[in-house]
């Protein structure tokens, strides 16, 4: 089914609209849920969740690609329920290499206000736009979906060591653009 | 800013420009996932498939070819038993030298009934000295069989690498699985923790060579592996440094490593290598190198990486560095379903008797990617071919794509009974074929799925 035919169910309150989701995009979120959590049972209830949330956010939004509308709200329903089991040392994986990756463009204090982490949005989008192609999808499949370096590297027909390198090189020009941005000190 | 609110910052990045990098694989997203997690519990799998006759004590001596002796008095023998109405779980041996460890398990179902069916869902922990668990490395399980195994009782090997600072182990056995219907069973959990004691190790001497101090903060030598730590902080490193740095995670194509003996001789690091694995985090990386043989340390003077030398001096395995990650994972999907509903596909014809040892391909679950076979090995001296995988005896089990490139990723050798041996490998592509190997037999499975849907069918 496509998209627009999947949100216009929602739009009419037609449950199928949640059973037409499941069957498209319930692989990919499934797939975004569990590199988060890494725990079968806690990645179908945040897909569950995904799909009640969706019930509730559409009607009003409209949204034009219906797979990274879904896969947003799963990536934050996960990272929402990681952060909570995180601080009962719960888990691990992927998600704590990702954010310690992370951590090398960042200097660690907290952002003050919503203002600054709209900035912030605005210049991730901003350097993500700036980069070619590949290293858009790379960075974005390491830090957004959580892909494995060894994945990844398989993927692109790299080295798990010269991929490291490449995202290494991405989170130094992040960094810097972060700078430049006056986001980063 | 802190790293988490980067990756929530993430999360509000257009949709127009994620939905390409998220659509790349989107139908294979949640089994890659899935496989992630398998592995993490399971990664490249088989350490030791070792029907031989043996006493119960003296399991890890089969593991360790060489001079057991070297370690031998660091070997944790005291049975650690936890049981509840059905289960009991015993931990039986136990080594580490800091960076890896070697440990024995068993499962005892208590009302006699069969586990041969069964592989254990458990969750093993390498812990630091302030048991604290130790974050990234990899860790392997596999199934032990041993003269005491019973239909009831069953033996396990988990090996764990790529650690720092490693002074204990936490065993927890959530439950067991039948890998044939993934139903699970006995889910009351049990749990067996036991200190231990590090065998000597040979630290890399600072001798105030500022490259290697800047270079190498840690290369830590013991009779069962190699580390060297290094830095690659991303601000601070000067480019040379990053370029020396790269090349050692490059491994053998990249750089060498090399033992400098007492005696003169040398020793390039690869040719006694059983397991590699680099571990990433900020800053720096960790690369270790597990030994085939185990080494005499007393005999090694130094070490050369590319040709520099590195002089090493008797001392204490690293304490922890622990930032509390506790592995999570589960030990197998549902792959039938994948493909072929409830039905397997045989290939009554598919066999190779040319070696001493034959193999027959008696079922086969597949995707292309993951794949679960049943194969039968047939042996006139059925305890060569189980010999323990570092002492060379081990069936080989491969995958390749179209242009014969290898695809394994992992790869899980289950419960072998009458001849028959499990087998699961993972793939990072779509595999085309799969080989089986073990001395002169080789059988070469092709993965061509129309093909594979017009075969006999059997339900399971």
């Amino acid at each position: 089914m496509e998209d627009r035919e999947i949100v216009e169910l929602y739009w009419q309150r037609d449950e199928r609209a949640i059973e037409e989701s499941d069957k498209k995009y319930g692989g990919l979120c499934r797939g975004v849920a569990l590199r988060v959590l890494e725990n079968i049972e806690d990645s179908e209830e945040c897909v569950s969740d995904t799909w009640l949330r969706s019930w509730n956010v559409i009607p009003p939004q409209r949204p034009n690609l219906l797979g990274a509308f879904l896969a947003r709200i799963t990536r934050n329903l996960a990272l929402d329920r990681w952060r909570a089991s995180h601080a009962a040392k719960r888990y691990g994986g992927e998600t704590a290499l990702a954010l310690e990756e992370l951590g090398d463009c960042v200097s660690g204090e907290s952002l003050e206000d919503e203002v600054a982490r709209r900035e912030l949005a605005r210049a991730l989008n901003a350097f993500l736009r700036s980069l070619p192609e590949r290293d858009r999808t790379l960075f974005l499949r390491r830090y957004w979906a959580f892909e494995t370096l060894e994945t990844l590297a398989k993927q692109e027909g790299m080295s798990v060591s010269a991929l490291h390198r490449r995202l290494r090189r991405l989170r130094a020009a992040l960094a810097e653009c972060l700078k430049k941005e006056g986001i980063e000190p | 800013m802190t790293a988490l609110e980067l990756m929530d910052g993430l999360g509000e990045v257009d949709e127009e420009m994620l939905w390409p990098a998220l659509n790349t694989k989107t139908h294979r997203s949640y089994r890659r996932a899935l496989r992630a997690v398998l592995i993490a519990a399971a990664v490249l799998a088989l350490l030791a498939l070792a029907a031989l006759a043996a006493s119960e004590s003296g399991l890890l001596e089969r593991f360790f070819p060489g001079r057991y002796d070297l370690i031998s008095d660091f070997v944790y023998h005291e049975a650690v038993t936890a049981e509840n109405d059905t289960l009991r779980l015993t931990l039986h041996e136990a080594v580490t030298d800091g960076s890896c460890a070697a440990l024995i398990f068993s499962v005892e179902r208590l009302d006699g009934g069969s586990l041969v069916d069964f592989v254990p869902t458990a969750k093993i922990a390498a812990l630091g000295e302030d048991g604290i668990p130790l974050r990234s490395g990899a860790s392997e399980t596999a199934y032990l069989p041993v003269e005491e195994e019973t239909e009831s009782h069953r033996w396990y090997l988990w090996f764990t690498y790529g650690r720092t600072g490693l002074h204990r182990v936490s065993l927890r056995l959530e439950g067991m699985m039948n890998w044939k219907t993934e139903e699970r069973r006995f889910c009351e959990p049990l749990t067996a923790e036991t200190a231990l004691e590090p065998c000597p190790v040979k630290l890399g001497k600072r001798n105030g060579d500022p490259e290697a101090k800047e270079l190498y903060p840690s290369i830590v030598l013991s009779p069962i592996s190699l580390s060297i730590r290094s830095f690659v902080n991303v601000a601070g490193m000067t480019p040379e440094n990053a370029i020396l740095s790269e090349r050692v995670h490059d491994g053998p194509s990249g750089c060498t490593v090399e033992l400098v003996f007492k005696d003169g001789k040398n020793l390039d690091i690869s040719e006694n290598v059983l397991r590699r694995i680099v571990t990433l985090s900020t800053g720096e990386d960790l690369l270790t190198c597990v030994f085939k043989e185990l080494l005499d340390i007393s005999l090694v003077k130094s070490l050369r990486i590319d040709g520099v030398e590195y002089a090493l001096a008797a001392g204490a395995a690293p304490v922890s560095r622990g930032t509390g990650m506790v592995p999570g994972g589960e030990w197998k999907e549902n792959m039938r379903a994948w493909t072929f509903g409830d039905h397997t596909p045989v290939y009554p014809d598919l066999r190779d008797d040319a070696g001493a040892v034959g193999l027959a391909l008696k079922a086969i679950w597949t995707d292309g990617y993951t794949t679960e076979l049943l194969v039968q090995v047939e042996a006139e001296r059925a305890e060569k071919v189980w010999e323990p995988v570092n002492a060379g005896g081990l069936i080989t089990l491969s995958a390749e794509d179209k242009r014969g490139e290898n695809l394994a990723v992992g790869v899980l050798f289950g419960g072998a009974r009458d001849g028959l041996v499990s087998m699961v490998v993972e793939c990072s592509g779509e595999a085309a074929q799969l080989t089986v190997g073990e001395q002169g037999s080789k059988l070469t499975i092709p993965l061509d799925m129309q093909k594979l849907a017009k075969l006999p069918q059997t339900e399971h």
